[in-house]
């Protein structure tokens, strides 16, 4: 048995009821009032009263909440970041972490989506000689058309410069052209060097091709398409890309990019066919 | 729930309180049971044993009281309040208040003329 009824199971949860609503008051307030009240109880009943002798004490004591607001009624309450009290004050860090997290979350993936696509600049030409030494190139309003005959069952393709002018790394994934090629061409390959030209000063040969590869923010690197030709076309009709749309992962996310091509790349009716 | 009778009689105890425990320390020091025990004895006075703390803390802000730990042979500590001068100073001016000011409310309250001091006091 304890030597205080202050151990008692009705005062202890006296005490923390009290405890609870004098978190209002300044700390050494709450303190001082909670020894006058300790030694109130501990005066008016021995250790071994009973349960009923300790309840008359507590009743005449009166509720807690309002011994409290008696004592605020006449110092004042605590000042209000002092009565959030440590457990408060954590709930409120973590809601702020939380809130942190989230905001930084959303603001990350915005400046994602909103960077800006690869940009196509620099070297740009057909990739195999019989292509490139009998392309013809013609400009219609302010665009440029460069045709090659087509080569039926060769391969054939072509190469431009894309570069990275963010300050995020981009790295390509893949392509709309899923294997194919104008006019029915298949075995389509899309690749890019794994070097940048800008910085290597290689030619675009020289370089190796993979995909995916990255582009980290400043970097070039040569787009290069191919595909093996199929059929013939007339002297009226022409296939060819201008555009392609590539798979591109920044950040977290994965998006599609519209390449837009400073110059259409076409094949065309030529000695290959009859 | 408190009826409008009962909430009045709080307030009016409320405000005599802390005069009766200054009066109550004038005699002797005493510790905070003790006077709980007093003026409930007196009948009437306490609306809860434990609204005498915040009253003797804010007393003891006042400068009207002090308190010390004092401990007696075989006992454990207890902290015992004394009236201060400026205590028994109010204490004082309050008696003197008090008298008139009950006789005038007993005049009122049975329907009396109200003494003419008390119905000019305090007037600009």
């Amino acid at each position: 048995m304890s030597d205080t009824a202050l151990a008692h199971r009705l005062v202890a949860g006296y005490l923390r009821q009290f405890d609870a609503a004098a978190s209002v008051l300044p700390v050494q307030r709450a303190r001082e009032l909670r020894e006058q009240v300790a030694a109130h109880i501990e005066d008016s009943v021995g250790p071994d009263a009973s349960d009923e002798e300790i309840a008359a004490v507590l009743r005449g004591l009166g509720p807690a909440r309002l011994l409290v607001a008696e004592a605020v009624a006449a110092t004042g309450a605590r000042p209000w970041p002092f009565r959030v009290g440590w457990k408060g004050w954590t709930l409120i860090g973590a809601l702020l972490l939380v809130v942190a997290a989230v905001s930084g979350y959303y603001i990350k993936i915005n400046s994602m989506t909103s960077v800006r696509p690869l940009f196509v600049e620099g070297q740009s030409g057909w990739w195999y000689p019989p292509d490139y030494n009998r392309q013809v190139t013609t400009q219609a309003d302010l665009a440029t058309q460069t045709t090659v005959p087509i080569r039926p069952g060769h391969r054939q393709g072509f190469f431009i410069q894309v570069f990275n002018f963010t300050g995020m790394t981009q790295t390509v994934l893949g392509s709309n052209l899923q294997g194919g090629g104008p006019n029915g061409g298949t075995n389509g390959s899309v690749t890019l060097s794994t070097s940048d030209p800008q910085r290597s000063g290689s030619e675009p040969h020289t370089l190796t091709y993979a995909l995916p590869v990255s582009i980290p923010p400043g970097q070039s690197r040569y787009l290069r398409i191919t595909w093996i030709s199929h059929g013939c076309l007339s002297k009226l009709n022409v296939s060819g890309m201008d555009s392609v749309e590539l798979r591109v992962r920044v950040g977290w996310t994965t998006r599609t990019e519209y390449i837009q091509f400073n110059e259409g790349f076409y094949l065309g009716h030529g000695g290959y066919c009859p | 729930m408190l009826d409008m009778g009962e909430a009045e009689l709080t307030e009016l105890r409320r405000g005599v309180l802390g005069p009766c425990v200054l009066a109550l320390l004038e005699s002797r020091p005493r510790f905070g049971l003790e006077l709980v025990r007093d003026l409930a004895s007196a009948g009437g006075v306490l609306t809860s044993d434990g609204t005498v703390y915040p009253l003797l803390n804010r007393l003891r802000d006042a400068g009207l009281v002090t308190s010390q730990w004092q401990a007696s042979e075989g006992e454990r500590a207890r902290r015992y309040y004394s009236i201060t001068q400026a205590g028994g100073q109010s204490l004082a001016a309050f008696r003197g208040e008090w008298a008139q000011f009950a006789a005038t409310v007993s005049h009122v309250l049975e329907g009396e003329t109200v003494p003419v001091v008390a119905a000019t006091k305090g007037r600009p």
